[in-house]
């Protein structure tokens, strides 16, 4: 990966390709996910949580698959889910923030496959400055850092209230081995329908409440998973 | 309601030994409710704490879980580094000119001896032809020596890879105890000097006497102040019982040390190097480390003793300052007598080489909270069976610790004056006699509550070249086939987890970022 502020001097001449099936995504099984995907992306993967290996710190995911290296959702052919995770669909669109300047500067991996001089998109126009579509994704990537955060203070929610609970998932897919994933955390519906009245309706006012609820019933996705898996 | 029903406990004297007991007796009996027993802390605001104590043992981790601790609080607050070991350094014998010889005591073994005893199949050249018993059964010796702590940041609180315990500034944890004492769990704080002890006719503690704070009665009395003994030994009469004739050190001299660099490794073990006249002990905490030399005065002026200590720590010492400690090595005849329980050096003291003052605390605390006596009557029984209990603990350490010197083959006077037959307890070299021929087993600990597991002696004994003859009814030896697998296999752990593992250092940096998870 290759970091560079996005610039007319460094990259005029350069297109972005489409990316129909989200090639950032290959071979990971999970993508990190902001608490504003939970309701879309629940529809296709179980959203659970995580523990950032580095630091401990909790990281709300959608399961792309269950084996490590293998995602379920990624094909040559294109993407084959209903939402494309943001953690993978903003690629190789990334901002850089500096503690000391106000504006966050949006810069590309140029080392990325889609960034090329033949196919796609030009990131400048004739004039040598940045199309319209560029400032349009420049502005969902600065938008999903803000929603990271948003993402940290409601897991921290969910941890003060104590609503996580560690969930092995033992799976067995059709002719294949059982196999279990461990070190997945979900959201504790027991302990969800024991908080006390004012604690609950904190949850509705901080409108964690809608996110809580998509994680619960995205665990649903799981045998769809397991399904997946045993065509491979 | 019986009469002299026991409602109040009077704590006397502040350092660990007092605040882990007040917070413990109030945690259990959840003091916060005033119906409930009530427990109070007269601490006297002139007397220092000695706050030298700053190795754990593991069932530190349940004691502070009990209390309803944070391990991360309580990682920042007390400067913690995590310790997976004592490492033995010149204690097999005297090192020849720049080649230290070494030996560790783990906290984890991959089998339970009890289960699964690999140790006759590593004596008999089974298994681990060139490796140490350690290496051959666990995997936690590679792990200290490369620096790496038991756990990582995803592993929760009080949870490790490996099994773990502290190492501590005892000044800090006795602060860290007394604020949650006072601010959680109901304990009152009295600062003030006790001046006299009042006793009734029957010779029990009625109530103490104070300079500012007049008078406060209490129904059973814990003595934590310390080797002065106010309760227990001054106002009560219970004689001390000295064990100078088989422990021969009686003084330390200590030194904090600070990190050359931020950079500079952070042990996770506990290093006690023997000297010509004692050891030293080299505790890394996370801010500093804490050493001090352990030495007989008969056999070692203090001089030589602070300068064996600089050498040791090189020229960082410059400039530091060393202080001495007089160290009575013994116990009180009885730790409870009437209404009075003696708890932390007031009970006992010996050398620290295992870390046994603060889990004998634990351990104290643990008897007197479970066997608590409801009224006078029922004290007299609870008296015998504590002091029973407590003095078969204290009599196994004081063994377990001979045990270290009576197997070195170091030749100066100290460790020749240490193997003589008249400082030798008869109860340990019977022990040394059966395991010159047996391997350790569990029978030889029938005590639920021996305070050292038999892995403990197996790592002393094979460390230290503990010569051993299993010829006797060597059939028994018989699975090989799972030895020399299970050896396979601590080996190939020992190379993963190496790599999945932080250094000691970059985990006590990221706690003091990030913190522990609760689950």
């Amino acid at each position: 990966m290759t970091i560079e502020a996005l610039s007319n001097k460094l990259h005029a001449d350069l297109k972005l390709k489409q990316d129909p099936c989200l090639i950032q995504s290959k071979n990971k099984h999970f993508a990190p996910l902001v608490v504003g995907e939970f309701v879309p992306a629940s529809q296709d993967f179980p959203i659970v949580f995580i523990k950032e290996q580095e630091t401990g710190q909790f990281k709300s995911i959608a399961l792309l698959g269950i084996e490590p290296g293998s995602n379920l959702f990624y094909s040559d052919k294109g993407w084959q889910g209903n939402y494309r995770p943001q953690a993978y669909s903003l690629s190789p669109f990334m901002v850089s923030q500096q503690t000391d300047e106000k504006d966050a500067i949006l810069c590309i991996d140029s080392q990325s496959p889609l960034i090329n001089k033949e196919q796609g998109e030009a990131f400048f126009d004739e004039n040598n400055a940045a199309c319209d579509w560029v400032s349009k994704r420049g502005e969902q990537v600065v938008s999903y850092v803000e929603q990271t955060q948003l993402t940290q203070h409601f897991i921290n929610v969910l941890l003060d209230f104590e609503l996580l609970a560690p969930q092995t998932l033992t799976l067995k897919a059709t002719g294949k081995k059982e196999t279990s994933l461990n070190g997945l955390y979900a959201i504790d519906e027991k302990k969800l329908n024991a908080l006390s009245s004012d604690k609950f309706d904190s949850l509705r006012q901080s409108g964690a409440l809608v996110a809580i609820y998509a994680s619960l019933i995205s665990m649903q996705r799981i045998e769809a998973l397991v399904k997946a898996s045993s065509k491979v | 309601m019986t009469k002299n029903e026991t409602k109040q406990v009077v704590i006397v004297g502040g350092g660990t030994a007092g605040w882990l007991t007040a917070a413990s007796l109030a945690k259990r009996f959840n003091s916060v409710e005033k119906k409930n027993i009530q427990i109070t802390l007269v601490e006297s605001p002139d007397i220092p704490t000695i706050g030298v104590g700053e190795g754990t043992w593991p069932t530190m981790r349940k004691t502070l879980a009990s209390l309803g601790i944070s391990e991360t609080d309580f990682m920042r607050q007390c400067h913690v580094s995590l310790k997976q070991a004592t490492k033995f350094v010149n204690w097999k014998e005297t090192p020849k000119p720049g080649i230290d010889n070494h030996y560790y005591h783990l906290f984890t073994s991959f089998h339970d001896a009890n289960d699964f005893n690999m140790a006759p199949y590593w004596q008999r050249g089974e298994i681990g032809q060139t490796a140490t018993f350690a290496q051959s059964v666990s995997v936690q010796g590679a792990l200290c020596d490369k620096y790496l702590a038991p756990k990582s940041m995803t592993n929760k609180e009080y949870e490790g890879v490996q099994n773990y315990a502290y190492h501590l500034d005892a000044g800090e944890f006795a602060k860290l105890l007394k604020d949650h004492a006072i601010n959680n769990l109901g304990v009152k704080h009295v600062s003030a000097n006790v001046t006299e002890v009042k006793l009734d006719v029957d010779g029990y503690i009625l109530a103490v006497e104070t300079d500012t704070a007049s008078h406060i009665s209490g129904d059973l009395f814990v003595d934590c102040t310390g080797f002065r003994c106010l309760l227990l030994g001054e106002a009560l009469k219970v004689p001390f019982n000295s064990v100078d004739d088989t422990l021969l050190t009686d003084y330390a001299v200590v030194m904090q040390v600070p990190y050359k660099d931020e950079t500079q490794d952070i042990a996770s073990c506990t290093i006690s190097t023997a000297q010509e006249a004692g050891w030293i002990w080299d505790i890394g905490l996370a801010n500093r480390r804490g050493t001090g030399y352990v030495y007989s005065s008969k056999h070692s002026s203090h001089e030589r003793a602070e300068q064996i200590l600089r050498e040791y720590v090189g020229e960082q010492s410059a400039g530091l300052k060393a202080r001495f400690i007089p160290m009575n090595i013994g116990y009180r005849e009885k730790f409870w007598h009437k209404n009075c329980v003696a708890i932390g050096l007031s009970a006992a003291f010996i050398e620290p080489l295992e870390a046994s003052a603060i889990f004998l605390m634990e351990a104290a605390n643990n008897m007197l909270m479970e066997l608590f006596p409801r009224d006078r009557a029922a004290m007299a029984m609870v008296e015998t069976k504590y002091n029973d209990s407590l003095m078969f603990r204290w009599n196994k350490t004081i063994d377990f610790i001979k045990m270290h010197y009576l197997l070195s083959r170091r030749s100066e006077p100290f460790w020749l004056d240490n193997r003589t037959q008249t400082t030798l307890p008869v109860s340990l070299t019977n022990l040394l006699a059966r395991w010159e021929y047996h391997p350790v087993s569990g029978y030889d600990f029938d005590n639920v509550y021996e305070p050292f597991p038999l892995e403990s002696y197996q790592y002393i004994l094979y460390g230290m070249g503990f010569e051993q003859d299993l010829s006797f009814n060597a059939g028994q030896y018989g699975n090989i086939t799972h030895a020399q697998q299970s050896f396979k296999k601590i080996q190939s752990i020992a190379d993963q987890v190496q790599h999945k593992l932080p250094t000691n250092r970059q985990l006590l940096e990221k706690i003091q970022q990030f913190g522990f998870q609760k689950l």
